[in-house]
C-alpha cells in the first residue's frame, strides 16, 4: 500500500505521580496509554480509531500531531521520519497535518473574529498577504458550507451554534492545505440534526480534496458513517483492524463483537441478547501477562490468560490479535 | 497517603515558609540604608554594645558565613535582643502573646460563628433583598479601618456615654486573681474584640453567603430535594456542612488580617500585647524587636494554615488521605 | 420581588461605588486648583469645629481639614494604583510563565508564591517602611512586593484551565510559538479576573498605607488620611472631627474599590448571576378546592408549562405538555439539549431549579393531585407531591453531574434516605434494605463504604439506580441515566432498568437525547422540540413510521451499525432558540415541508392512530 503514514510499535508511557516518598524509593510505575500500535493510512482514506475512554485513542491523536513526543515507536508521512522532529521542520510538519478537537464551544477564541481566527494558521507560517490570507480564509469556509461566507467573517463565536463552530474549527485547519486530517470526536458534543451536516462536510472534503483522516470516536455508528476502515483500540493497543462493513458484520475479536452489540438502536424485528460482562477496564501499568481483554473477556481460555494473542491475518486488509481469531 | 503521612508532609512545607522569612528579615537589614550594627543596636548605642552586637551576627565575616550563623540563631529560638530593654526579642514577644492571642482568638471565634450564620441565613434566598443589602454591609464592614473604628467606640462608648474602658486590659485597682479578674478583663475587651470581629466578621458572612449558595446549586442537592429531604434539613445538614469546607480552608489564610487588625486595635486600646510591643518598638526604632515580630507572625500563620488544611483533610474525604 | 429590580439594587451598589471613586479621582486630578485653604497653612485658630468659614472644622495646628483631606484624595489614589498596577504585573507575568510552562518551573514559581501568600504583608511591609526610612515610594513597593503572589496565584490558575482550551490546543497544533500563543490566546482571555482582584487590591493598598500612617510609618512630607487619624487620636476628646472625617473617607474609598470588584465580579463571571436568580411561584391550592385525577393512571401530565425566569427575561422550557402513563408501561422522552425534556421531568416531580416555574397545567401521581393550573397542591398545608416522594415516585439522575453528596458514604446516603420516609426503622433494618437494592442491580456489598469519587462512573450510576428504588416506587424518572458512560457499561445499566421494570412492575419515564437508548428500553417515545411533545408513538412505529417531519429528520440524522448503510442527511438551519417565538410552527424553519400555513399559524395535534399522534399541519404518510 502506498501509505501517507505509517506507524510502527508506536508507545506513549505517562509516569505515574506516588508522591515526594514514592520517587525517594525509587518506585516510577508507568501508565501504558498507547502500547506499541501500528497503523496505515492512504492518501485520501479515512481510517477510524474506535475505543472507549481510557483506550489511548485521543494519545494517539496527539502523538500523531505530535502535540506529544512517542515514548518508542516508528512514525513516518510521506515516506520521512517524524517522530523526532522539532524547529523549522516540526513547523513544516504541522502544517501538513491538521487536528480537529472534541468541544466546539473551545474550539475558537471568543475574542478573535471568525475570520481572525481562520487566518491565523497563515499568519503563524507567514502565508501570504493581509488580502490573500482573507481570501484564502474565506475559500474555506465556503467549502465547509458556511455561505455566504461574508455572513460569518464578522462574527464572534458566542454568536455562532456548535455546528457552526465546530465548521469554522475544520476551516481554520482546511486553510493551510493539509494532507492529513486528526479529528478527535469532532461531532460527539453536536445534537443529532447538526451533527450529520458536519460529519457529511468531512466526507465531501475527503472526496473532493483528496484528504486523509484520522477520525477518532467512541461510537461505532458513526464510525462506520465515515470510514472505509476501522481500528478498534482496547487500554493502548489496536486489537483489531479491517474494513468498516467486514468489521462490523463480522468481527473476529470478541471485544469488537461486544461493542457492536452494546450499540442501543432500534433493530427491526431483531431483539438482540445482552452479554453480561465483567468488571471495567484498568488503566495498565506494565505490560499484561496475557491477552489485555482476557479478564473480561466472555470467551478466554487459560491460554488466554498466559500467552499474548497472536496477530491473526483473517484477510490482507483485515486481523485481529485474539487467540480465538481463527476458530470463528 | 495516610493521616500520619499526610501530616509530617504537610510539617515539611513549613520549613520553606520559615527559611523565606529569615533570609527576607536577613536580606532587608543588609540591603538597608545604614550600618548594620547601628540597625541593630539603636542610633544611640555605646560603644561596647556595638562591639558586643557586631560579634554577635559575625558582622566581619563573609555574607554567608553571617546567613548561615543568623540562621541558626533564629532556628534555636534566639530572635536577638531588643536595644530597649536589653531583653532578648524572644522572650518579649512570648510575654506579649497570651494577651494578643486572647484578643484575636475570641475575635475569630466570634466572627466566624457570627459571619457563618449570617452568611448560611442570607444565602437561603441569594439575590433577595435582604441579601443584597447585607451583603453589601458586609463589604462595607471589612472596608472600614479598625484602628479608626477602634477610637469611634473610644469616642461614643468610653467618652460620650461611658459605658466602658477606653483602654488597658485591667483596672489599676481591680481584682487581682479569680473570677472577679476575669470579668475585669472581659469588661476591658469588649470595644477592643467588638472593632476587631466588626471588620473581619463580613468576610465570613461573604465566605459563608457564596459557599453556601454554591453548594446549594450542586447536583445532589436537587437529589436529596427529590428524596424528599426538608429544606431546613438541607440546609443545616448537607448545606452548610459542605459550604464549611471553604470557610474552613481561608482561616488560616485570613490570620494574617486579623493580626494586622490585633496590631492595629492594641496600637488604639493600649492592650499589652504584640501590637502594642511592635508599636512601641517602631516609635523607638527598635529593629530587632520589629523583625522578631514578622517572624512570629509569619510561623503563626503559617501553622495556622497547616492546621486548618489538616482540619480540611480529615473534613473531606476527597483530599485522599 | 422581581429579577429586574433585584439587578437594579446591585447595580445601585455598583453605581454609587463608580461614582464615589470618580469624584475622588476629580477631586485628586484638581486638587492644586480647588478654591480649598492650603492644606499646611496654619492661619486658622486651631481646633475651630466645622462651621462656616471651615466646613469640616480645623485640626491642632489650624490646618483646614477639608483641604487636607481632599489632598489626601490624591495621595490614596497614587497609591491604590501604583500598588496594584506592580503588584498585577508582577502577578501576570510570573503566574502566566508558572501556569503555561508547568514542570519544574511551576514547582518552583508556585512553591515560591505558596510561600508568600502565607506571610503576613502588613509585617513585612512595616519592615520594609521602618528599616528603608518612611518614604510613599517605598511603602508603595512594599505593598506590591507583598501582594503579588495574590494575582500570581489567580493568572496562573486561569492559565492552567485556559491552557487545556481547544483554541489554545489548536494554535499549538497549528505551529503557533509559545510566547505567541501566550501573548495573543492566553493573558488577554485570562485577564478579567486579575481586573477584578486589582480593585479589591487597590482598597487593601489605601487601608495599609493608612495603617502605616497610623502607626507613625506614613510620609512626612504628604497628607494622608491615616496620618489625619494618628494626628486626630490625640486630640479625639477636643477636635473629634479631626478624626472623623479622614476615617469616613478612607471606608468610603476602600467599600467603594471593594464593592466595585464585586460588580465586576459578577459581571464578568455569568455563573454567579445564574445562582442568584429565582422565579417567584404561583400559590398553592388545597387539596379540598381541586377535582381529583381520573386514578386509572400512575402518572397524568396535562396541559404542563414551565418557564425559567433569567435576568434577560422569562423563557418558556415546556409549552403545554400532555401525555399519560400506565402502571408498569415505559415511556422515553427524546428530543436535543434545551428540547425541555429534563425541564419536564424535573416538573413532574417538582425538584425544578429556584429559577423555574410552572405556569400552568396539571400532574397527577398515582390518582393524586400534584399540580393544579401551574398550582401546587396542598394538603393540610403541605405539598402533595412530598408525601409522594420517592415512595410513589423517585428519580435517577446522571451520576456524572455529582449527584451524590462528596462528602457521605454511600451507605451513609443510602440509609438516611431510606429512614427519612420510614422513620420507625432501626439502622439495622435500613441497612438490610440497602444491601438488598445493591444485590439487585449488581454492585458489590464491600462498596458500601465507598464515597461517591472512589466509585468508577458507571458504579456510581447503579448507585442512583439503588437510591431510587429503596422505597420500591411506582414510577420511576431517568434523566440521561447513561449520558458519559461508556458504551459497554451503558448497556449494562440499560439493561438493568429493562429488567427491574419487568421484575417490579415498574413504571419508567426515560430521559434521553439518544434515540438509540430509548429504542430498546421503552415502549413508547415521546419526541420533543422546543418544549412540546411533536409525536408520541409506540417505539416501533416512531422508527418505521414516523410521521412528524423532525422525527424522520432526526431518524435520517441518525448513524446506526445495523441495516443497510446510507447517506445521512443533515437537518438544515440551526436548532430553535428558547428565545424565538414564532406565530406558526416551531420547526418550520427547517422543515423541508413546510407551507405557508406553517409559518403562520400553530399546527394542530393529529391522530395517526389511537396511540400515536403528530403536531404537524402535513403528518404525511412516511414509510421506514
Amino acid at each position: 500500500m502506498n501509505s501517507l503514514l505509517e506507524v510502527r510499535g508506536l508507545t506513549k508511557l505517562y509516569p505515574l505521580r506516588g508522591g515526594p516518598l514514592a520517587l525517594l524509593r525509587g518506585e516510577r510505575r508507568m501508565l501504558r496509554a498507547v502500547d506499541g500500535i501500528d497503523l496505515d493510512l492512504a492518501p485520501g482514506e479515512i481510517l477510524a480509531l474506535v475505543g472507549e475512554s481510557g483506550s489511548g485513542k485521543t494519545t494517539t491523536g496527539k502523538l500523531i500531531t505530535l502535540q506529544e513526543q512517542p515514548s518508542s515507536g516508528a512514525l513516518r508521512f510521506e515516506g520521512a521520519d517524524v517522530a523526532n522532529l522539532h524547529g523549522a521542520a516540526l513547523k513544516a510538519y504541522r502544517r501538513r497535518v491538521q487536528m480537529i478537537f472534541q468541544n466546539p464551544y473551545e474550539a475558537l477564541d471568543p475574542r478573535h473574529t471568525v475570520i481572525q481566527s481562520v487566518m491565523e494558521p497563515l499568519e503563524i507560517h507567514g502565508i501570504g498577504d493581509a488580502a490573500s490570507r482573507r481570501a484564502l480564509a474565506e475559500t474555506a469556509l465556503d467549502q465547509v458550507e458556511l455561505r455566504p461566507a461574508s455572513r460569518y467573517t464578522g462574527r464572534y463565536p458566542a454568536d455562532l451554534s456548535g455546528g457552526q463552530l465546530q465548521r469554522v474549527a475544520i476551516a481554520r485547519a482546511l486553510v493551510l492545505d493539509p494532507r492529513l486530517l486528526v479529528a478527535d470526536e469532532p461531532v460527539s458534543m453536536l445534537d443529532v440534526s447538526v451533527r450529520a451536516g458536519v460529519m457529511n462536510v468531512m466526507l465531501r472534503l475527503s472526496r473532493e480534496l483528496g484528504l486523509a483522516s484520522l477520525y477518532i470516536t467512541h461510537d461505532l455508528a458513526v464510525a462506520r458513517a465515515m470510514s472505509s476502515r476501522i481500528a478498534v483500540m482496547y487500554l493502548g493497543a489496536i486489537v483489531e483492524q479491517g474494513p468498516t462493513e467486514t468489521l462490523i458484520a463480522a468481527a473476529t475479536h470478541p471485544y469488537t463483537r461486544l461493542l457492536v452489540g452494546a450499540v442501543p438502536e432500534h433493530r427491526i424485528g431483531h431483539k438482540r441478547i445482552r452479554i453480561r460482562l465483567a468488571g471495567e477496564a484498568q488503566a495498565l501499568t506494565s505490560s499484561p501477562v496475557g491477552c489485555r481483554f482476557a479478564p473480561r473477556c466472555p470467551a478466554a481460555t487459560e491460554l488466554c490468560r498466559s500467552v499474548p494473542p497472536p496477530r491473526v491475518q483473517l484477510t490482507p486488509e483485515h486481523w485481529s490479535d485474539c487467540h480465538l481469531a481463527g476458530d470463528v | 497517603m495516610n493521616l500520619r503521612r499526610y501530616i509530617i508532609s504537610r510539617l515539611l512545607q513549613l520549613v520553606p515558609v520559615t527559611l523565606v522569612v529569615i533570609i527576607i528579615n536577613f536580606l532587608l537589614v543588609h540591603l538597608a540604608p545604614g550600618d548594620i550594627s547601628t540597625i541593630l543596636a539603636g542610633d544611640t548605642a555605646d560603644p561596647a554594645y556595638l562591639a558586643a552586637i557586631r560579634e554577635r551576627y559575625r558582622l566581619d565575616r563573609p555574607f554567608l558565613e553571617q546567613l548561615w550563623r543568623y540562621l541558626v540563631q533564629v532556628g534555636s529560638g534566639d530572635l536577638g535582643v531588643s536595644f530597649r530593654s536589653r531583653e532578648p526579642v524572644y522572650s518579649e514577644i512570648m510575654s506579649r502573646v497570651p494577651a494578643t492571642l486572647l484578643l484575636v482568638g475570641t475575635s475569630l471565634a466570634l466572627s466566624v460563628i457570627v459571619g457563618t450564620v449570617i452568611g448560611t441565613w442570607i444565602a437561603r434566598r441569594p439575590g433577595s433583598t435582604t441579601d443584597s443589602l447585607v451583603s453589601a454591609l458586609a463589604v462595607g464592614l471589612f472596608s472600614i479601618p479598625v484602628f479608626w473604628l477602634g477610637l469611634m467606640l473610644v469616642l461614643f462608648f468610653a467618652v460620650q456615654i461611658q459605658l466602658f474602658p477606653a483602654m488597658g486590659m485591667t483596672s489599676v485597682d481591680g481584682p487581682r486573681e479569680g473570677l472577679g479578674r476575669i470579668l475585669d478583663i472581659a469588661y476591658h475587651m469588649v470595644l477592643p474584640v467588638l472593632a476587631l470581629m466588626t471588620v473581619s466578621v463580613g468576610q465570613y458572612v461573604r465566605l459563608a453567603r457564596s459557599a453556601v449558595t454554591e453548594v446549594m446549586a450542586e447536583s445532589y442537592i436537587t437529589t436529596v430535594r427529590a428524596i424528599g429531604f426538608p429544606d431546613r434539613t438541607i440546609m443545616m445538614h448537607y448545606a452548610l456542612r459542605n459550604a464549611l469546607l471553604p470557610v474552613v480552608t481561608v482561616l488560616g489564610l485570613q490570620l494574617g488580617l486579623l493580626l494586622t487588625g490585633a496590631v492595629l486595635t492594641e496600637t488604639v486600646f493600649s492592650w499589652p500585647g504584640l501590637g502594642r510591643l511592635i508599636y512601641d518598638a517602631i516609635l523607638a526604632r527598635d529593629t530587632p524587636v520589629i523583625m522578631g515580630a514578622f517572624i512570629a507572625m509569619s510561623i503563626t500563620v503559617a501553622i495556622a494554615s497547616l492546621v486548618t488544611d489538616l482540619v480540611y483533610a480529615v473534613l473531606d474525604p476527597r483530599v485522599g488521605l | 420581588m422581581g429579577p429586574a429590580l433585584l439587578a437594579l439594587t446591585r447595580r445601585w451598589a455598583f453605581m454609587i461605588s463608580a461614582v464615589i471613586v470618580m469624584i475622588t479621582v476629580i477631586i485628586a486630578l484638581t486638587v492644586p486648583w480647588l478654591p480649598l485653604p492650603d492644606p499646611n497653612g496654619m492661619e486658622a485658630s486651631p481646633y475651630e469645629p466645622p462651621g462656616a468659614a471651615h466646613w469640616l472644622g480645623t485640626d491642632n495646628y489650624g490646618r483646614d481639614v477639608l483641604a487636607r483631606l481632599a489632598w489626601g484624595a490624591q495621595l490614596a489614589l497614587v497609591v491604590a494604583i501604583v500598588s496594584s498596577a506592580i503588584a498585577s504585573l508582577i502577578g501576570i507575568v510570573l503566574g502566566s510563565i508558572s501556569g503555561y510552562f508547568g514542570g519544574l518551573i511551576d514547582t518552583l514559581l508556585s512553591r515560591t508564591i505558596d510561600v508568600f501568600l502565607l506571610i503576613p504583608s502588613f509585617f513585612l511591609v512595616l519592615l520594609i517602611v521602618a528599616l528603608f526610612g518612611s518614604r510613599l515610594e517605598f511603602t508603595m513597593l512594599a505593598i506590591a512586593l507583598t501582594t503579588w503572589p495574590r494575582s500570581a496565584r489567580i493568572m496562573r490558575a486561569q492559565v492552567l484551565s485556559l491552557k487545556s482550551r481547544v483554541y489554545v490546543q489548536a494554535a499549538r497544533a497549528a505551529g503557533g510559538s509559545h510566547s505567541r500563543t501566550l501573548i495573543r490566546h492566553i493573558v488577554p482571555n485570562g485577564l478579567a479576573p486579575i481586573i477584578t482582584d486589582a480593585t479589591i487590591l487597590m482598597g487593601l493598598a489605601v487601608l495599609t498605607e493608612a495603617g502605616l500612617s497610623f502607626l507613625g510609618l506614613g510620609d512626612q512630607n504628604s497628607v494622608s488620611w491615616g496620618r489625619m487619624i494618628f494626628d486626630g487620636q490625640r486630640q479625639l476628646r477636643i477636635a473629634p472631627w479631626m478624626s472623623i472625617f479622614p476615617g469616613i473617607a478612607l471606608l468610603l474609598l476602600v467599600a467603594s474599590f471593594n464593592l466595585l470588584g464585586d460588580g465586576l465580579n459578577e459581571v464578568l463571571n455569568p455563573q454567579l448571576r445564574r445562582l442568584t436568580a429565582r422565579a417567584a411561584q404561583k400559590p398553592a391550592v388545597d387539596i379540598s378546592e381541586v377535582k381529583p385525577g381520573a386514578g386509572e393512571t400512575i402518572l397524568d401530565v396535562s396541559s404542563l408549562r414551565m418557564s425559567y425566569m433569567l435576568h434577560s427575561g422569562p423563557i418558556v422550557a415546556v409549552d403545554g405538555v400532555s401525555f399519560q402513563l400506565r402502571q408498569g408501561e415505559s415511556l422515553g422522552v427524546v428530543g436535543e439539549s434545551g428540547c425541555g425534556k429534563s425541564s419536564l421531568g424535573a416538573a413532574i416531580l417538582q425538584v425544578m431549579a429556584p429559577n423555574a416555574m410552572t405556569a400552568d397545567g396539571d400532574v397527577d401521581i398515582g390518582g393524586k393531585p400534584v399540580l393544579r393550573d401551574g398550582r401546587r397542591v396542598t394538603k393540610d398545608g403541605r405539598d402533595t407531591i412530598a408525601g409522594l416522594r420517592w415512595t410513589t415516585a423517585s428519580m435517577i439522575f446522571q451520576s456524572a453531574m455529582n449527584a451524590l453528596n462528596p462528602v457521605m458514604t454511600v451507605r451513609a446516603q443510602l440509609i438516611e434516605a431510606f429512614r427519612l420516609h420510614r422513620p420507625e426503622a432501626s439502622k439495622a433494618q435500613a441497612l438490610a434494605r440497602v444491601v438488598e437494592v445493591f444485590g439487585m442491580i449488581g454492585i458489590p456489598v464491600e462498596r458500601l463504604g465507598s464515597y461517591p469519587h472512589e466509585l468508577s462512573g458507571g458504579m456510581r450510576q447503579r448507585v442512583m439506580i439503588a437510591l431510587s428504588l429503596l422505597h420500591e416506587p411506582k414510577l420511576v424518572i431517568a434523566d440521561e441515566p447513561t449520558t458519559a458512560l461508556d458504551v459497554l457499561i451503558q448497556d449494562q445499566i440499560l439493561g438493568e432498568l429493562d429488567a427491574l421494570k419487568r421484575q417490579m412492575g415498574l413504571s419508567l419515564i426515560l430521559i434521553s437525547h439518544d434515540m438509540g437508548a430509548v429504542a430498546e428500553t421503552c415502549e413508547r417515545v415521546a419526541v420533543m422540540y422546543a418544549g412540546e411533545i411533536v409525536e408520541m408513538a409506540p417505539t416501533a412505529t416512531i422508527f418505521e413510521n414516523a410521521r412528524h417531519p423532525y422525527t424522520r429528520a432526526l431518524l435520517d440524522a441518525l448513524p446506526t451499525v445495523s441495516g443497510p448503510r446510507r447517506t445521512l442527511a443533515g437537518l438544515p438551519g440551526e436548532p430553535f432558540s428558547t428565545g424565538e417565538t414564532s406565530p406558526g410552527c416551531r420547526f418550520a424553519p427547517r422543515c423541508g415541508q413546510a407551507q405557508t400555513i406553517c409559518g403562520t399559524e400553530r399546527p394542530p395535534r393529529v391522530a395517526i392512530s389511537t396511540d400515536h399522534d403528530a403536531l404537524c399541519h402535513f403528518p404525511s404518510g412516511g414509510t421506514a
